[in-house]
């Protein structure tokens, strides 16, 4: 369905939008300018959510594999590399197109009406990019400088990140209680307030530029797609290989579900053969309309009312927790 | 020039004149504290002051952008050349599959985790996650 002709958001904005403010549920942190210390920081969340977020409840699974890598001299990364392989392996590259904060972001600045620019062999070849800066920035310096100096470097947070920048930089740094931190400000600072500028910038003109280019979480969540339990599923038997799907796609893929499919499902809106669906494992999620009978899109649709009721509910408890019950308060 | 192309054009100008904007005042900040920490090593470079004088010329074209935008959604204006399909190509699309490496990649995962909650591996991601990363937030 066409959302855009109901100017409703679609269920995957709504799904993104409650990701961003699950993630980042410690609102109290926004108010009083202080990030949260509970408990949740045990675990990380999916996406990319910057743990200096005055409202991040949890860690960034980027950041604390390149801290975990800098730590391998004395002690290995399991934990770190369990949550990602567990991540990846469960939603692949779902994550980008339905539960990252960034991805929200990036897909947001790209509404802004501009000119757009459209896939090419030239940004085919930048998705590459991205799996430079996961082999260097985030896993050779890391490990490099925590073997030789026993220091930690998270090289990707600290040069590049621009959710860093926004999520952690600007939102402290906006907050009067934080205006001590100003006296370290630098040249670093100023380096990557231009990099988040220019990505920025980028993403208006350009489709998810970060992920596509340079999201090193994306390259790692990536190279599970063609394993990954939830995700969009190409039934083989229907599919004429005519291509609208990947024609239509703004992201680089050569084929559905590749390394570089975020499984957002719009692919199956164009499916002439309705060939696509969402899938998670032998259950189907999101089939293309007109598939299905009325009595089993009425299943789905109680089905999907529960789900939200749940889902809600967890927001709810979430928001009461991490603002309120917390004893880490 | 119609409605249309008149909107893209002058918002692609606004969105890149205000990042060129952004990026010329911390610059200039920066250069401005630098110069005084020079002279006296105890000056900060980035006062909240300077921010704010520097960034509040930027304001009006930043809601400029904002309101060019609104207006743009309302009225559904967009680049249907650049947000439509590629051209060429076809493609052999393959089912997804490997339910035995998922299964095995899970229960790698399960072992991992359990081993990292036993070498204090999770202790080390909270301690991380609960202070301010300085270097994330480009402290240093």
């Amino acid at each position: 369905m066409d959302n855009t002709k109901t100017r409703q958001p679609s269920k995957r904005r709504l799904i993104q939008l409650y990701s961003a403010l699950l993630y980042n549920a410690h609102l109290r942190g926004f108010v009083e300018g202080k990030i949260y210390q509970g408990g949740a920081k045990y675990a990380c969340v999916p996406g990319l959510n910057c743990y200096s977020c005055p409202g991040a409840v949890g860690a960034c699974p980027l950041g604390a594999l390149q801290n975990a890598l800098a730590a391998s001299g004395h002690r290995g990364g399991w934990y770190v590399m369990g949550i990602l392989l567990l991540f990846g392996t469960v939603l692949g590259r779902t994550i980008c197109g339905w539960l990252c904060p960034m991805g929200l972001v990036q897909e947001l600045l790209h509404r802004i009406p501009t000119f757009k620019i459209k896939k090419s062999r030239v940004t085919w070849l930048l998705s590459y990019l991205k799996y430079v800066l996961l082999a260097v920035f985030v896993i050779a310096v890391p490990l490099w400088y925590g073997l030789s100096h026993h220091l930690p470097l998270p090289a990707f947070c600290k040069y590049i990140c621009p959710a860093g920048t926004l999520e952690g930089a600007v939102v402290l740094l906006s907050h009067p209680a934080n205006s001590g931190l100003y006296g370290m400000l630098g040249m670093l600072f100023t380096s990557k307030f231009v990099i988040l500028v220019v990505i920025g910038l980028a993403c208006v003109f350009c489709y998810r530029s970060f992920c596509r280019f340079l999201c090193p979480l994306g390259a790692i969540y990536g190279l599970f797609n063609r394993f990954c339990l939830l995700g969009v599923s190409v039934d083989t038997d229907k599919c004429s290989g005519c291509g609208s799907c990947v024609r239509h796609c703004r992201m680089d893929v050569r084929r559905v579900g590749d390394r570089e499919c975020i499984h957002c499902a719009k692919c199956m809106e164009v499916c002439a053969e309705k060939a696509i669906s969402l899938r998670a494992g032998k259950v189907t999620l999101k089939t293309p309309e007109g598939t299905v009978g009325e009595a089993e899109r009425k299943r789905r649709e109680k089905a999907g009312r529960i789900a939200w009721g749940i889902a809600l509910a967890l927001l709810c408890l979430a928001l009461l927790w991490f603002n309120f019950l917390d004893p880490a308060l | 020039m119609k409605r249309t192309g008149l909107i893209l054009v002058v918002q692609s100008i606004l969105c890149v004149l205000l990042a060129l904007l952004l990026i010329a005042a911390v610059i200039g900040i920066y250069r401005d504290g630098a110069a005084a920490r020079a002279e006296d090593p105890l000056a900060r470079i980035f006062t909240p002051e300077l921010a704010a004088e520097r960034l509040r010329p930027i304001a009006p074209l930043f809601f400029a952008v904002l309101g060019l935008t609104a207006v743009g959604l309302i009225l559904r204006i967009k680049d249907e050349k650049g947000l439509g399909p590629v051209q060429g190509g076809r493609t052999e699309n393959s089912a997804r599959g490997g339910k035995i490496v998922r299964t095995v990649l899970l229960i790698a995962a399960i072992v991992l985790i359990i081993a990292g909650l036993f070498n204090a591996g999770a202790r080390d991601v909270f301690s991380k996650a609960v202070r301010i990363c300085t270097e994330c937030v480009g402290l240093g």
